[in-house]
Order: structure tokens, then C-alpha cells, then sequence
């Protein structure tokens, strides 16, 4: 079964803090939706986003020491991965209204 | 029927047409098929504009066949409107495709079984209750994008806050959201004066206000979503205080 950006940010975000596997999902999904996310149409550049600006304060409340040296360890990883999967293949809805305007 | 409602008409009409065409024209650059879903439906609604305008302000021997061909333009660009709905704001969800299959057969069977009765025009809501179907699912189509539009603002915000999605952009789902709801006021406002000429054969210049207050409104909207303004675009990119505290 293919991985997606998610299970692969997921693992990463498992990696550096000790958090199970379902710690980590979950509370990447919660990071996601506080930042009007989903998991499944998620993008690598938005993953960043979430590491750097929402997740900090996620792990702070979970009692992960060090929350932004774990964030930049998971951007970074997530940056150099070569084995990165594709973009979600669906178009982001953002893009579709982006395009929708008279610009 | 009132010179403004009828002039309010042909704006709405034409409104619907030139955006329908400059999105199917874009859709042929980008081909992506949510351009042209939209495109196509805002196309036939100016179409449907376009027939349905005639009639009242002439006295026409092609009033029932332009009437008809109104109505049918009207649910083909309401279908091409529901299927947009689910490509792009359901994700292709499995729920909201048998939702788009529930409201094309509806707009069908009501249209088949309204010719059955001799409604072929869709104007007698009172003695045939095949219109019930079509105007129904018409309603379900246009609140079911006020419903998304409503649904996904508040996550754009949220993406806007982190510098993901353009204030512009943002704005947009609460537009789609405020014609969600106009539209179907719009509907019920149809309904009422459908049912008022039935009864009265004629048409009052009370609803025809309503009718053109309403549609006003929603060509307004049409037009803040896809040609705003300079002030328009200035006024949503400048207003926003999250982003003032940011830049701050």
C-alpha cells in the first residue's frame, strides 16, 4: 500500500519525539486541523508550515521537551526525504479558488 | 412585469453568461475540469436568463417553448453546479456523488412527469406536483454549496492565520456560503410567486421586486467572486486584523 506525505510526516513526527504510533498520528491530525487541514489532501509545503508554526505548542502540551528542535528535525527530515511520496493527488481546494477569481 | 425586476433579469443573464464563458475559456488554458463544471453551468443558467426574460416582456407566440427551454437550461447548469460541487468541495466523496445522481434523476423526473400534466413551462406549482421534485432538488443544489461554502471558511481562516491561503481566496468561501443562501431564498421567493400567478395569472409587482432584490443580491455576489473590484480586493486583503497583527 502506498504511504502518504501523512503516514511518512507521521513516522517522522514518531521518530523524534517517542510518541507511539498512534500518539503521533493523532496528533498530527489534531495539529492538521487546527490549521484547517485534513490528512488526506495535505501538502509537503504545509506539513512545514504546521511543524513550524502549530505543532510546537501540540508538543509543548504533551509534555515532549525540546518541541522545536524536534519540529526542525521533522522539517528537515521531511525536506531531504528522498523518498518523499507526491503531493495528494487530489487538486487542494485552495488552488481551485485561487484559480476561480477574475486575476 | 416591472421594468426593474426585468432589467435586473437581463443583468443576472448576462452576468452568468460572461462568467460562465471567461471560466470555460480558462479551463481550456489550465484544463482542469472544475472550471469547466462551473463554466458550463453559469453558461446555461445566462441561456436559461435569456429565455425566460423574453416572453415576459414580449408578447411572444414562443412563450411555452422558451419558457420549457428556460427550464431546461436551468436544471442542466444546476446538474453541471452539483457535480462541481463534488469534485471540488467533497473530494469526490461517495455520499455526495449519489447526491449529485439523487438530484439529476429529481430535476429529470420532475421535468418528465410536469410534461405529462401539460406543465411543460414549470409554472403551475399549485395543480402539478411534479414541479415539487424539480424545485426541490434545485433547492438541495443551491443550499448544498451555501452549506460547504459556510463549512470550509472557517478552515481557510484558519490557513489564512498561518500564511496558506490568500485573504482573496478566504473571502471566496464566505461568498460562496452568503449565495448558497441567497439562492435558495431566491428559490423560495420563485416558489411564492410561481404560485401567485397560478392563482391570479398574473404577475405582481410586489414579488417581481422581491424576485429582483434577491437576484441583485446574487449577481453582486457573482461578480465579488469572480471580477472583484480593485476597492473590493484592496478591502479584503487590507482588513483582515490576524494579518494586520502579523504584519505588526
Amino acid at each position: 500500500m502506498e504511504t502518504s506525505l501523512f503516514d511518512v510526516a507521521a513516522q517522522k513526527l514518531e521518530r523524534h519525539t517517542g510518541f507511539s504510533q498512534l500518539e503521533a498520528r493523532g496528533t498530527l491530525r489534531i495539529a492538521l486541523k487546527i490549521a484547517g487541514l485534513t490528512a488526506k489532501s495535505v501538502t509537503a509545503g504545509e506539513l512545514c508550515v504546521v511543524f513550524e508554526k502549530v505543532m510546537p505548542d501540540e508538543l509543548e502540551k504533551r509534555g515532549v521537551s525540546d518541541a522545536a528542535v524536534a519540529c526542525s528535525a521533522v522539517i528537515d527530515d521531511l525536506v531531504n526525504s528522498p523518498t518523499l511520496p507526491d503531493m495528494a493527488s487530489s487538486t487542494p481546494l485552495d488552488d481551485v479558488f485561487s484559480r476561480r477569481g477574475g486575476n | 412585469m416591472e421594468d426593474s425586476g426585468y432589467l435586473i433579469g437581463v443583468l443576472a443573464g448576462i452576468s452568468c453568461f460572461i462568467a460562465g464563458t471567461r471560466l470555460i475559456r480558462l479551463s481550456w488554458r489550465s484544463q482542469k475540469s472544475p472550471e469547466l463544471l462551473l463554466g458550463s453551468s453559469l453558461l446555461l443558467w445566462g441561456l436559461a436568463y435569456v429565455c425566460w426574460q423574453i416572453p415576459i416582456e414580449m408578447d411572444n407566440p414562443l412563450t411555452q417553448p422558451l419558457f420549457f427551454a428556460g427550464r431546461v437550461f436551468t436544471h442542466a447548469g444546476t446538474i453541471f453546479f452539483a457535480y462541481f460541487i463534488w469534485i471540488v468541495f467533497c473530494d469526490q466523496a461517495r455520499w455526495a456523488r449519489y447526491l449529485v445522481y439523487t438530484i439529476a434523476i429529481c430535476l429529470f423526473a420532475g421535468v418528465a412527469g410536469s410534461i405529462s400534466v401539460g406543465d411543460w413551462e414549470g409554472i403551475r406549482p399549485l395543480s402539478n406536483r411534479w414541479w415539487w421534485l424539480d424545485w426541490t432538488a434545485g433547492v438541495v443544489a443551491t443550499s448544498w454549496v451555501g452549506v460547504e461554502g459556510f463549512i470550509q471558511y472557517p478552515k481557510a481562516r484558519q490557513r489564512m492565520r498561518l500564511g496558506l491561503c490568500d485573504p482573496l481566496v478566504c473571502n471566496r468561501y464566505l461568498l460562496w456560503g452568503i449565495v448558497g443562501v441567497v439562492w435558495t431564498v431566491y428559490s423560495g421567493v420563485l416558489l411564492h410567486q410561481t404560485a401567485e400567478f397560478e392563482t391570479y395569472q398574473v404577475w405582481s409587482i410586489t414579488m417581481d421586486r422581491a424576485n429582483g432584490v434577491v437576484e441583485a443580491i446574487g449577481v453582486t455576489l457573482v461578480w465579488l467572486i469572480f471580477f472583484p473590484p480593485r476597492f473590493y480586493q484592496r478591502w479584503v486583503c487590507g482588513a483582515d486584523p490576524q494579518l494586520k497583527a502579523a504584519e505588526s
